[in-house]
């Protein structure tokens, strides 16, 4: 065999056997085959095993990670061992847990606010700058009837009564240009069923918020408050009606009352002025006609007479409190009280006293001596001691003054306590003691006239004392 | 000296009549007395030619058919008739009436007494103020 050596340009001959050359080489070739067949199939499995090592945990990864990046934070990579891949699994388990963590948390912070939003009973909707419904919570369906889903993309305004609408959409705009503050609203919505209810609402103009982008509109149902109210305003109104109609009535009645007993009375005295008159006549002009017992007859007629006529003033008199308007001036009752007392010339056996200094007060004089006269006359009039003591006086209660008219006279048995106020109550025989029986009533319908009570506190044997009372009206004071 | 004015008394009652009459003749007064019932009939006597003019009227409150306020409202309208005094004479003490009277003219009101003498003691006051007062022509 030959061959050409190139850098010495030298043909070279071999005369061995290619036999003997490759021999050897021969015998080791089925070995080197055997071996590199070996070797590629232990590369391979090593390989092999190699990859497996590498992707296995790759694919693990990237599936973990993608069903995190899906939102299936529940997911958690399980690579054991202690290498690279079994940490960076670790980590993206950590992240995956925290993230479901603020995730949840952040769901029960949205839920919280929603069950609020949800469960108020006030309809809470969220507009855009022109009225339109971005959202509307569900009592929006207890309150209108419609359910929040078919509202959302209308107008809210649509649904405003159309005598509100102006108003309240006037109010809208100026709250989403300046933001201004603004006082709850009130005004009309349609119901689906067609009817009113009245809501009133606050807001807030939320519009620039990023979280919310929206006017904010609290709705509260007013509705069963405003008819409430309604009513109430109406039997207020129902009330004040019949009160006025019922106070005519009385009015009406009153005067007519009043009238007539002015009539009554009025036209009573005529005929018993002629009785008297005449009977006055005869006994001048028959004088000699009439014995003694005659005479006294027709002393007793006159005398009956004049009680009848005394009767009747008193009834006058009685019905003209009130009727006429009263005088009301400031009045000292030490001046009063004092100058009655003189007046009156009570017998020198009896004695009247002021007890204490008396109130100024605001009344009618001719009222006040009335009550004064009539409470002193009565007590000088029954006066059965041969020692008379009648004393005056006054106690400041606060609201009101308690005057008191008090006697050491024969005393009232309790079981006419009360009787005595009445029209035409006497006690006494009228030929003992001449009375119309109408002094006490009148009294009585003074003091309660002016706001105040009389009584009277007595026993047989005790004496007598009449307290009644006047309204201290804050002007009044204690003279020095 | 002329001849006494007439007086007319405007009343109803007549019990009230005879106590004036009676008054007058107690007091001596020669006046003449004419007695009509009612305003009506009042203002038919003043305006008839048959009678002369009164010098005064005393006159009721309460009466029928026209009562003294009523009359006295139409003869203060009258030129002429407006110029005689009257004098009411009622049993009325209610202040409406005392100043519906004044302020329609009455020259005096006198509540009629119960007793007899005392309603004498009022005719006498009124004769002697009369008496005294001059009158137009």
């Amino acid at each position: 065999m030959y061959g050409y050596f190139e850098p010495w340009q030298w043909f070279v001959l071999a005369s061995d056997s290619k036999e003997e050359v490759f021999s050897v080489a021969n015998k080791m070739k089925p070995y080197i085959i055997y071996l590199a067949i070996l070797a590629s199939v232990a590369m391979s499995i090593a390989l092999m095993f190699l990859a497996r090592r590498f992707t296995e945990p790759l694919q693990l990864l990237t599936a973990g990670a993608d069903r995190i990046g899906k939102g299936d934070l529940k997911t958690r990579i399980s690579i054991p061992g202690r290498d690279e891949f079994s940490h960076l699994a670790e980590v993206f388990n950590q992240m995956a847990a925290e993230l479901q963590n603020t995730l949840t948390t952040l769901q029960q912070r949205e839920e919280h606010f929603r069950s609020i939003i949800e469960n108020a009973s006030d309809f809470i909707s969220i507009l855009d700058a022109e009225g339109v419904y971005l959202y509307a919570s569900p009592s929006m369906g207890r309150i209108l009837g419609y359910r929040p889903g078919d509202l959302i993309g209308r107008n809210s305004f649509d649904f405003i009564h159309a005598d509100d609408r102006k108003d309240i959409k006037f109010l809208f705009d100026q709250r989403v240009k300046s933001n201004t503050k603004m006082s709850p609203a009130e005004f009309r919505i349609n119901h689906r069923d067609g009817t009113w209810r009245t809501m009133e609402v606050v807001t807030k103009n939320l519009l620039n918020h990023p979280a919310v982008g929206g006017f904010v509109v609290n709705s509260r149902d007013i509705t069963k408050r405003k008819q409430a109210l309604e009513a109430l305003h109406q039997s207020h109104q129902e009330l004040e009606r019949r009160v006025q109609e019922r106070t005519a009535q009385l009015k009406s009645t009153n005067r007519e009352l009043k009238e007539f007993a002015f009539v009554v009375s009025h036209d009573l005295k005529a005929p018993l002025r002629a009785i008297s008159q005449l009977t006055h006549w005869i006994s001048e002009d028959y004088a000699d006609a009439f014995d003694r017992e005659g005479k006294e007859m027709m002393g007793l007629i006159l005398n009956r007479v004049k009680r009848m006529d005394g009767l009747i003033e008193g009834v006058l008199s009685y019905s003209r409190i009130g009727r006429i308007k009263e005088r009301m001036e400031i009045l000292d009752l030490n001046v009063l009280v004092h100058e009655l007392i003189e007046s009156i010339m009570a017998p020198p056996h009896i004695h009247i006293g002021i007890e204490n200094v008396l109130p100024v007060i605001q009344s009618d004089p001719i009222r006040m001596q009335q009550v004064f006269q009539n409470l002193l006359g009565n007590a000088i009039t029954y006066m059965d001691k041969r020692e008379g003591v009648v004393t005056v006086g006054c106690v400041d209660e606060g609201v009101h003054w308690k005057f008191s008219v008090s006697d050491n006279g024969p005393g009232i048995d309790r079981s006419y306590h009360v009787k005595i106020f009445q029209i035409f109550q006497t006690l006494a025989p009228r030929d003992k003691h001449e009375s119309s029986g109408i002094g006490l009533t009148l009294v009585k319908k003074i003091i309660e006239q002016y706001g105040g009570s009389i009584w009277v506190e007595s026993e047989p044997g005790k004496g007598s004392t009449f307290y009644f009372t006047l309204p201290n009206n804050g002007g009044n004071h204690v003279a020095a | 000296m002329l001849r006494p004015k007439t007086i007319l008394l405007v009343e109803d009652d007549q019990v009230d009549c005879l106590t004036v009459k009676r008054a007058l003749k107690e007091i001596r007064a020669t006046n003449p007395m004419d007695i009509v019932n009612n305003g009506e009939e009042a203002l038919k006597y003043l305006v008839s030619p048959d009678n002369d003019r009164p010098g005064i009227i005393l006159l009721d409150l309460n009466m029928p058919r026209m009562n003294g306020i009523e009359f006295l409202k139409a003869i203060k309208k009258h030129p002429e008739l407006k110029m005689i005094p009257v004098v009411i004479l009622t049993t009325s003490r209610a202040k409406q009436d005392i100043r519906d009277s004044f302020s329609f003219g009455a020259a005096g009101y006198m509540v009629k007494p119960l007793d007899y003498r005392e309603f004498v003691d009022a005719v006498v006051t009124i004769a002697r103020y009369w008496r005294l007062s001059e009158l137009p022509e």
